[in-house]
């Protein structure tokens, strides 16, 4: 069954290393991805967890400093 | 002594860490490619390639991870940093000390990049005040050593890197022959551009290397290809570090280096430094008496790399190095050590120099063993002389 997920895109695969690295100290449900073609054709990794951890999510992107990333809200 | 009795760790360290091989091994057989897939192996590869940047990062104090690009050796960091950094027109300072890993990019540059080569003393020694000197409106690097490979030569960073600072120059530095033993901060020495070796004094295997980057400098790509991201550019990606990778990693090295770098912070430098200068001052201290023995580089200064240089008067270095090791099974280095300049600065270009360098992992029966060798053949050379 589809659900509301957030995913993050990254401009390199080791922000989504060290995404994941973080996410997984603050029990983020989350996990890597090949990043969906709808959202762009152009590979690499993203990181999908379930909408309700959005703003976990968002404070991790906030905590790592990043500049270069995306957020989508997709059903998967 | 039946097995080898190894004086080349400037070449390589031979005697690795076994959690450097177990690392190697079990990535050879677990890992898929990294920044290829989101299974399994792919994002193991991934885990091993981060964790190996964050190590270095913070083993050098680099910024950012992200700063830390993977290559196959401090040779084709220098390379990367060199011809991506200069443009033509340009003027760059360097010294006698270089490796041609520093040398031969500047050669293919040709006339578009004018060069000025800073001389050395008789014993090795660079002359600060020459560098300002040197600067001119069109000076945009300086790129030199940290440690010579055959004088043993140590170079103030900390001074050049203020140097360079003040004068608005590049600092790209050759860290293959002091990764490991001296202590090198991007951030508090003023490194634009870290170039390293993970074979040498990280006890690393072959195969990989990296350069460290200062954030906010823009390096021109020696390579193109894949990068596991943004495959519709047809421009490498503009982020570190993919900006400067290109096609698979050496994952498998790089687990080894990781474990390398962990395996030398677990001693601590200042231990390996210590044991390092016990075995090579009782080494000069046993051969410098020999009266057909000259020693090059400054034994006076202790704060020196691992390494001794020599030669035998009238015997070619590469003959003394071989019956060195038919005779006694000691292996060292012979001739020019890829170190051109240093010879002909030294006037060894005709019969080069036999170099030991030493690990902490060599112990003082092999040195004794060592210095009775040497006696051994030279004296038996003399008589056959006479």
């Amino acid at each position: 069954m589809k659900e509301k997920q957030i995913i993050i895109t990254f401009s390199s695969t080791t922000d989504a290393m060290l995404f994941e690295m973080e996410a997984k100290k603050n029990n983020i449900c989350g996990r890597l991805i090949p990043t969906p073609t709808t959202i762009t054709a152009e590979c690499g990794l993203s990181y999908k967890a379930p909408l309700s951890e959005k703003k976990q999510v968002l404070e991790v992107c906030s905590m790592l400093a990043f500049t270069n990333y995306n957020v989508y809200e997709l059903e998967m | 002594m039946e097995k080898t009795v190894y004086f080349d760790h400037a070449a390589t360290t031979l005697n690795k860490p076994e959690t450097v091989a177990k690392a190697v091994y079990d990535a050879i057989l677990t890992c898929g490619n990294g920044g290829r897939g989101a299974y399994k192996e792919a994002l193991l590869a991934n885990q091993i390639i981060t964790y190996g940047r964050i190590t270095v990062a913070n083993f050098f104090d680099v910024a950012k991870p992200n700063q830390v690009v993977f290559t196959s050796n401090a040779t084709e960091s220098l390379n990367i940093s060199i011809k991506g950094l200069l443009h033509a027109g340009d003027h760059v300072i360097t010294t006698v000390l270089e490796h041609n890993s520093v040398l031969r990019p500047f050669y293919s540059l040709g006339q578009q990049v004018e060069r000025t080569i800073l001389p050395c003393n008789e014993f090795g020694e660079i002359n600060y005040d020459r560098i300002e000197n040197s600067i001119k409106e069109n000076t945009k690097m300086l790129v030199c050593t940290h440690g010579s490979n055959v004088l043993g030569t140590i170079l103030d960073i900390e001074k050049l890197g203020k140097i360079c600072k003040k004068h608005g120059l590049f600092f790209v530095l050759d860290a293959s022959q002091t990764a490991g033993s001296i202590p090198i901060s991007m951030k508090n020495m003023g490194i634009d551009v870290l170039c390293f070796t993970g074979h040498k004094g990280l006890y690393g295997p072959q195969g990989i290397g990296g350069l460290c980057v200062k954030e906010g400098i823009v390096i021109q790509p020696l390579k193109e290809g894949g990068t596991g991201v943004q495959s519709l550019l047809q421009t490498q990606p503009e982020q570190m570090p993919e900006h400067l990778e290109a096609g698979t990693l050496n994952t498998p090295g790089i687990a080894g280096l990781t474990e390398g770098i962990n395996y030398v912070t677990s001693i601590g430098l200042e231990e390996i430094r210590k044991q390092e200068t016990i075995l090579w001052k009782q080494f000069y201290k046993g051969i410098s008496s020999i009266p057909s023995v000259i020693c090059y580089g400054n034994y006076e200064n202790e704060n020196r790399l691992p390494i001794v240089s020599f030669r035998v008067d009238g015997m070619d270095s590469g003959y003394f190095a071989d019956r060195l090791w038919q005779e006694y099974q000691i292996a060292c280095r012979s001739g020019m050590h890829c170190a051109p300049l240093v010879h002909k600065a030294m006037k060894t270009e005709d019969f080069g120099m036999v170099r030991f360098s030493f690990s902490h992992t060599n112990t003082m029966k092999e040195v004794d063993y060592a210095i009775y060798a040497i006696k051994t053949i030279v004296s038996k050379w003399e008589e056959g002389k006479n």
